[in-house]
């Protein structure tokens, strides 16, 4: 195995890799990952047979892709979700709308989640309303209240709070700006003028952490771990990136993160969700899918963690 | 000519140091180094531990010193990212940034400077409006939108070159040109408007008048004077190519060194971003001095300015 910072990896087969090993021996004899950072360059390199298998291909990429005979376009789910966090605690302001439940109801049900999966995300991507990933251990859907896409409703709740005409707030975010713009567009619809505020992570991080943020857009990836601790558990269990800081849902999380039991740990998971979602702390949104386009005689199964196995992998 | 050049290495000096604390206090400005490094799924512990280990727990004037310190050392520090000495990174990509940018100029001058002189020579013709169609068109055009046209017509349809990479010299091919053009337009006005100049100078009367071929009065007598300004013109521009290297190594994936600003721009990797933008900015100085040298030795009237 090589490797060039920046440039790429070489691997070689290991012909005498244990046998009797869970994910068995590698088919393919020579891997080589390259570096290509422009994503119209890829695509041309897969075109040309330059190289034989690519990720994170956009989803209008992968359309025009679908119609080349010798590629293959696979879409996989992938565990990372896609949410706006709710300033609940009013830290931003004191008169934050966002203190409000029914403000927070309201912009649950202005956005329209089955479009933002199916248009915007594409591929495999779902809507969401349970702050975690469907798959994951603990995270039952049934326990969050459905906010429908229902911008009538929507207007309804935010007259009911004391805002018959909308209100002026921020989003903020550091990626996917069209997918916030289109959450923006949502927004205005029901009154809620929403100015975008886009930062580079880190910049994000400090105003999200200091407080100063009513609204932001997130994506939580679970570092790949199947288990609601790592995903509700990383948000709402006291953390410098729990905003909302529920004593109630922090036990409850406490519990399910370190009990052994099973059933326990469910019950609590549950429980906290339950509350995150009737509370509409957070407006989860969708899960996030992974477009790999890959040559015809290739051999590939995408998984949920975004970690491509190579080794199950082979030659057709 | 001592005391020009002493007076201009000052101005260099001054301005590589302002070019370095910009770069410094905006790459700073953009949120906490550490949070960037560490990422959405690092702990508030990692986060710390990076604050510590790289030194971005010091306030940031001790920072940019001690950075300082160790460039005039020629120690520009290790790469957060790459985990490799920053001096190593840049050492073995500046061949080729450097080689892309020689095959631009080249490419440049090739194109520039005859059509320059066949526009002055075809003056208000339909020649001289197509040459500078050809320029103003070079300078409208982005310049990754023309190499992902190059990319689709020369490697996907008629499959002639690779698409990126830069392990052959077929693979400098399209990018030299993407770069190339960009400074095309620039030299072939400098060089339309020096022989328009020249051509109606005396000396050019004389030799015409002595009976010479026009090819020789052209190209010998004519060229050689108008391309003067050229020269200073294309020290510059090769400044500039390195410096719009950035866009072209990233759509054509070539090893560079600006796809290494690319890539340690997008990962807040402060060393190489410091290194990068310094080196930049010390190779333009140095270019921009040559020029500035070398028109002062052909015009002695710049050197009493």
């Amino acid at each position: 195995m090589s490797v060039v910072a920046g440039e790429g990896v070489s691997m070689e087969i290991n012909k005498d890799y244990f046998a009797d090993s869970p994910q068995g021996k590698p088919h393919i004899a020579h891997l080589k990952f390259r570096v290509i950072p422009d994503a119209e360059t890829r695509l041309a390199e897969l075109m040309t047979g330059g190289i034989d298998w690519a990720w994170r291909v956009t989803s209008d990429q992968a359309v025009d892709l679908k119609g080349i005979p010798n590629l293959t376009v696979t879409s996989g789910e992938t565990m990372r979700i896609g949410f706006l966090i709710l300033d609940a605690r009013g830290t931003s302001s004191e008169n934050s709308p966002m203190k409000q439940l029914k403000v927070r109801q309201a912009i649950n049900h202005a956005i329209n989640r089955n479009a933002l999966a199916t248009q915007l995300v594409g591929g495999e991507a779902k809507p969401l309303q349970v702050a975690c990933y469907p798959a994951q251990f603990g995270c039952d859907t049934s326990a969050a209240t459905v906010y429908n896409y229902d911008p009538a409703k929507a207007r309804a709740l935010l007259a009911e709070a004391g805002y018959p005409n909308g209100f002026e707030t921020e989003i903020f975010a550091y990626r996917d700006r069209d997918y916030v713009e289109a959450i923006i567009g949502n927004l205005r619809a029901v009154g809620i003028n929403a100015k975008l505020r886009f930062l580079k992570y880190a910049a994000l991080r400090d105003q999200q952490r200091g407080g100063k943020v009513p609204m932001s857009f997130q994506a939580w990836g679970s570092f790949s771990i199947l288990d609601t601790s790592a995903s509700a558990g990383t948000w709402f269990k006291g953390n410098p990136d729990d905003n909302i800081k529920d004593p109630q849902v922090q036990g409850w999380l406490q519990t399910a993160d370190n009990d052994l039991d099973p059933q326990v740990r469910k019950d609590n998971y549950r429980k906290a969700l339950q509350r995150i979602s009737e509370q509409a702390y957070w407006a989860p949104l969708f899960n996030y899918s992974m477009n790999y386009a890959y040559t015809a005689e290739l051999a590939f199964k995408p998984y949920p963690d975004e970690l491509p196995r190579f080794v199950q992998s082979s030659w057709k | 000519m001592l005391g020009f050049l002493l007076r201009r290495l000052g101005i260099a000096v001054c301005v590589a140091i302002t070019v370095s604390v910009i770069s410094f206090s905006l790459l700073h400005l953009s949120g906490d180094l550490a949070t960037a490094i560490g990422g959405p799924e690092a702990s508030s512990e990692q986060i710390e531990q990076i604050r510590v280990q790289y030194g971005l727990n010091k306030p940031l004037p001790t920072q940019y010193f001690n950075w300082l310190g160790d460039v005039l050392r020629l120690d520009l520090g290790n790469s957060f990212f790459f985990q490799e000495s920053v001096y190593n990174l840049v050492a073995s990509r500046l061949p080729i940034t450097l080689g892309l940018g020689a095959m631009a100029l080249g490419i440049a001058l090739l194109v520039a400077i005859p059509l320059g002189v066949l526009a002055a020579v075809k003056r208000d013709t339909w020649v001289d409006r197509l040459a500078l169609s050809i320029a103003v068109l070079g300078q409208a055009m982005p310049s990754f939108w023309f190499a992902l046209m190059l990319i689709v017509v020369f490697a996907v349809t008629l499959k002639w070159l690779p698409v990126s990479g830069n392990s052959t010299l077929l693979h400098f091919v399209m990018p030299a040109i993407a770069l190339g053009y960009y400074a095309t337009p620039a030299i072939m006005r400098l060089t339309r408007a020096g022989m328009l100049d020249v051509l109606s100078s005396d000396y050019i009367r004389t030799a015409r008048a002595k009976g010479l071929r026009p090819a020789r009065v052209l190209f010998k007598h004519a060229l050689r004077n108008a391309l003067i300004p050229v020269v200073a013109l294309a020290a510059v521009e090769f400044g500039f190519m390195l410096g719009g290297s950035v866009v072209i190594e990233t759509v054509f994936s070539l090893q560079g060194i600006g796809q290494l600003a690319w890539d340690a721009i997008a990962r807040d990797d402060f060393p190489v971003v410091q290194a990068v933008v310094l080196l930049i900015a010390v190779i333009y100085i140095v270019l921009t001095l040559l020029a500035d040298v070398l028109n002062a030795l052909l015009d002695p009237r710049i050197r009493v300015r």
